[in-house]
């Protein structure tokens, strides 16, 4: 416990560039001074246009949640932000006149529209999400049609709402600018925070393809729709300060050329932005301000701004910015995320390697067949805690295919794999890491945006969650474990020689380096079983001997070690046990001295198969060194 | 009712000649092109401009096919060709090309519908309804082009070679064929596909900017609910569409047919989401 608050006290202490408090209280006072402007003298016409540009930041804060985090486009914020006006104006004529019960009361609506449209739309992503949410805005008309016209006014649209109230305060123009002002800064805390956090970094794992996320006990699904269905939250928020900004809610305000209009702001934003929303959102409600009469024109603008965004500028202003500035300094180190580099150079008891309690691995008379082909055929053997088992074969001969059915990504045709006693050859491929089974792959997979420090910890974010609500108010609970993991995630860095990567962006380091942080990722989420995916190709010489070393340590520390390699010579000197694939089938197995000697394997290894199997006994002399000394 | 399945094929067709224009570009250089209604609307709009000018319809049709396959060319140079990799930029691109082009036909030809009116529309009574003689054309070709393109990707070398293309890009360029141009082809016999079918579906929907997004999207669902890749999933899904909306416009009431359309659509994505005679999936990235 102690050792925990500790950590809280130093992270809150020196190293950090800035002081934690800093950027909440530039916000606190931009939003404060902005607040006051009415009263200073700001036209009318000027705060219209604010509270529009504010409007339109909730909107696009929207889309950035789906499209630039989760990697999914959402056309359909029209139909939240409608969802969200008409509820919030039928509220204020008829039940309560309330600006606050509006936003949530529209928030919720829009909440359900997004995950009534997010379920069917989002399991198959793509063009079929954008087509799905694109329809719904269609529909507006139609389903503005169907429901009473007592309720939302028809085609004519819902008129009488009430000057809005707050605490049953009627509130001047003024005050209800100061009102959307605050709002809006509000949400764009919840927003900031919720993508500046694990979540984030799930998000962005969850965007680098359909294997490595649920390798981590990530669900993508559940990702993807948590990040579309918060992301239709402020666009029903939106809508209840629209309803009560005109007192009227016009059906032509909820179009396609809206979504188009946000969708832009977040291009040029970046679709990944914080900040520069505001800049994005200010820009298209000028432009659209300026075009009424000419609306053609702003549709040629906005179109040549999704083209150019789409092809060149992926990061919008906020990637040029980045790029500005590393062309200004381009010496500049980055800085660090947080002051858990220190807290792991100070507390090196964060992470160890004593004890890692393994689990006995058993594959069972596991035949898969894809097709007609069949590509293992009555495979059995056993992976020992403490002890670490090669998986060898030529090529084609089913190593991979073995390691993919253990993790859940193939099903098996017949036969079990179980983790201790229980079976898991049944479970989805996240439910199997989530029980303790890491891995890596033959080709790292390493997030694109995230630093090194950011990727290792990212395999630990499964097993211990914290809720989105504790995390957006970054709530002790959210901090206490946030810490803790990165502070475990520098600590792995540097027992593997990786501390020096630590801040840097991950996916431009080199091939071995990035096969060394999969290898931390893995040991990262305390796993029970780590499966090793040809770990060593790739690696210098240096590397693999390190690399022997640290595979070592985590044996002796309790852990189930699965390695798939075609390096003989490294598998002879490291495994405690050898499984030789052939075709699909067990050609023997056993400790490293017998398998070795046996005839077939002397005959496929060593023989004139040699050279084509890809697996040789010539390289990795510096591993069979590492073990003797 | 008789009537309205007429009306119901009639709209149905456009949607599936929308449907094998996206499999057009699909099939070949592996892009959804969200552009090509409006390249329609620019055929709907040059037929406006060439009747006003008195030209014979035979060389409206020509000159419409020839703009339709000019501005396929041109977004395929803009907006398809440097795409990055993954990460949707195919969805932004090809939307925000469709923004544009409504802006610019609007900008051209003004914002208001216009009539298209080739030749006179009297309507004819067929199995105990009326259909406009356009309807038919329309119907007729989309029957020829989808089964006519259906026979060719599966039947002939070169539809091999570019449903080759669409499966294995990297495949296709070691085997010699050259895909850059495989792509600039496929947009451009795409653009003029749309030039050409541009001033029939204009006679029936009028000649207006901004019914493109909505074929767009219907002719999205009836790809889907078809299978994607398939001209023949595209003539079943497109007429299943359009006579599923007229229906549910006709029984349940007006208004009702944008939401049948959406149940369907959603039922599809649910139960079989490969489509109905589809057999790949859409690429999910």
């Amino acid at each position: 416990m102690s050792s925990t608050t500790q950590l809280a006290s130093a992270v809150r202490g020196t190293s950090r560039p800035r002081p934690r408090f800093l950027t909440p209280l530039i916000w606190i006072v931009v939003v404060a001074i902005i607040a006051i402007t009415p009263w200073l003298g700001l036209s009318p016409q000027f705060q219209r246009q604010i509270i529009l540009t504010a409007i339109m930041v909730l909107l696009v804060s929207g889309v950035n949640l789906t499209f630039g985090w989760s990697g999914e486009l959402n056309m359909g914020i029209p139909a939240m932000y409608a969802a969200g006006a008409y509820v919030g104006g039928y509220l204020y004529i008829h039940v309560i006149n309330d600006v606050v019960v509006g936003i949530v009361a529209g928030g919720i609506a829009a909440l359900l529209v997004g995950v009534i449209t997010g379920v069917p739309g989002l399991r198959l992503g793509g063009w079929v999400l954008a087509i799905v949410s694109f329809f719904v805005v269609i529909l507006i008309p139609s389903i503005l049609h169907v429901i009473p016209e007592e309720i939302v006014g028809g085609s004519l649209g819902l008129i009488g709402i009430p000057v809005p109230t707050l605490f049953g305060i009627a509130l001047t123009p003024q005050a209800f600018f100061a009102f959307v002002i605050v709002v809006t800064a509000l949400w764009f805390a919840v927003y900031r925070n919720m993508v500046k956090s694990r979540v984030g970094d799930s998000l962005l794992t969850m965007q680098e393809g359909k294997v490595l996320a649920p390798s981590l006990g990530l669900s993508s699904y559940r990702l993807k729709l948590l990040a579309y269905a918060v992301g239709a939250i402020p666009a029903g928020i939106a809508g209840a300060l629209y309803a009560s900004l005109d007192r009227f809610i016009g059906p032509d305000s909820f179009t396609i050329e809206l979504a188009i209009n946000v969708l832009a702001a977040s291009i040029i934003a970046g679709r990944r932005s914080i900040y520069p929303i505001i800049v994005g959102a200010a820009f298209v409600q000028f432009i659209s301000v300026r075009s009424t009469d000419f609306a053609e024109y702003g549709q040629v603008v906005f179109g040549a701004l999704l083209i150019v965004g789409g092809i060149a500028f992926a990061g919008g202003l906020a990637g040029l910015g980045q790029r500005v500035w590393r062309w200004i300094r381009p010496n500049r180190r980055p800085r660090p995320i947080a002051a858990s580099r220190r807290v792991a150079e100070e507390a090196d008891s964060t992470f160890d390697f004593s004890s890692m309690p393994g689990k006995l691995l058993s594959v069972e008379n596991v035949h898969k067949r894809f097709g007609g082909a069949i590509a293992l055929e009555d495979v059995s053997f056993q992976a020992q805690p403490g002890e670490i088992t090669a998986l060898i074969g030529p090529n084609g001969s089913g190593k991979t295919t073995m390691l993919n059915i253990v993790n859940g990504f193939y099903r098996v045709t017949s036969g079990s794999v179980s983790l201790g006693s229980e079976v898991i050859s049944t479970l989805p491929s996240s439910a199997v890491a989530r029980r303790g089974i890491a891995r890596t792959f033959q080709t790292p997979i390493v997030p694109e945006g995230l630093r090194t420090v950011e990727v290792v910890a990212s395999g630990h974010i499964a097993s211990e969650r914290v809720p989105l609500i504790a995390t957006i108010l970054r709530l002790p609970w959210y901090s206490r474990v946030r810490i803790r993991e990165l502070a475990a995630a520098y600590a792995i860095l540097r027992q593997l020689g990786l501390q020096e990567f630590a801040d840097q962006p991950a996916d431009s380091l080199s091939l071995g380096t990035r096969r060394m942080i999969e290898l931390a990722r893995a040991l990262a989420s305390n796993p029970s079983v780590i499966l090793l995916d040809e770990v060593a190709s790739g690696l210098d010489t240096h590397e693999v001997v390190e690399l022997a070393k640290v595979l070592r340590t985590v044996s002796r520390a309790g852990a189930t070690v699965v390695l798939v390699e075609h390096n003989f010579a490294l598998v002879r000197s490291l495994a405690d046990r050898i499984v030789v694939l052939a075709d699909g089938q067990v050609l023997t197995s056993g400790p490293p001295g017998d398998v070795e000697r046996h005839p077939e394997v002397l005959k496929r290894f060593l023989g004139e198969m040699a050279g084509l199997s890809g697996t040789s006994l010539g390289s990795g002399v510096a591993a069979d060194e590492s073990k003797e000394s | 009712m008789i009537t309205s399945i007429w009306a119901g094929l009639t709209t149905g067709s456009i949607y599936t000649l929308i449907a094998i224009g996206y499999n057009i570009t699909l099939t070949t250089a592996g892009v959804l092109n969200f552009a090509f209604a409006n390249i329609v609307m620019v055929g709907a709009f040059v037929a406006v401009t060439g009747i006003a000018m008195g030209l014979p319809i035979w060389l409206i049709f020509i000159v419409a096919a020839v703009v339709g396959a000019l501005v396929a060319t041109a977004e395929e140079r803009v907006a398809v060709r440097f795409l990055p990799k993954g990460q949707h930029a195919e969805l932004i691109t090809t939307i925000g090309a469709s923004t544009v082009l409504i802006g610019a036909t609007a900008l051209i030809w003004g914002s208001t519908a216009q009539r298209v009116e080739l030749f006179p529309q009297n309507p004819i009574s067929l199995f105990g309804g009326q259909v406009a003689p356009n309807g038919l054309i329309l119907l007729a070709a989309a029957l020829i082009f989808g089964l006519g393109l259906h026979l060719f990707n599966t039947r002939t070398k070169y539809g091999l070679a570019s449903l080759a293309h669409a499966a294995d890009r990297e495949a296709t360029m070691l085997r010699g064929i050259n895909v850059r141009w495989l792509s600039i082809i496929a947009f451009a016999a795409s653009g003029a596909f749309a030039g050409l079918i541009g001033p029939l579906v204009g006679m029936s929907t009028t000649a207006t900017p901004f019914i493109a997004i909505t074929l767009a999207i219907k002719g999205f669902i009836a790809l889907y609910c078809g299978g994607v890749g398939s001209q023949a999933g595209a003539v079943i899904g497109g007429l299943g569409i359009g006579v599923i909306e007229a229906l549910a416009n006709l029984l349940i009431g007006p208004n009702y047919g944008d939401f049948a359309v959406f149940a369907v659509f959603l039922a599809i994505l649910l139960i079989r989401p490969q489509g109905l005679i589809g057999t790949r999936m859409l690429r999910s990235v």
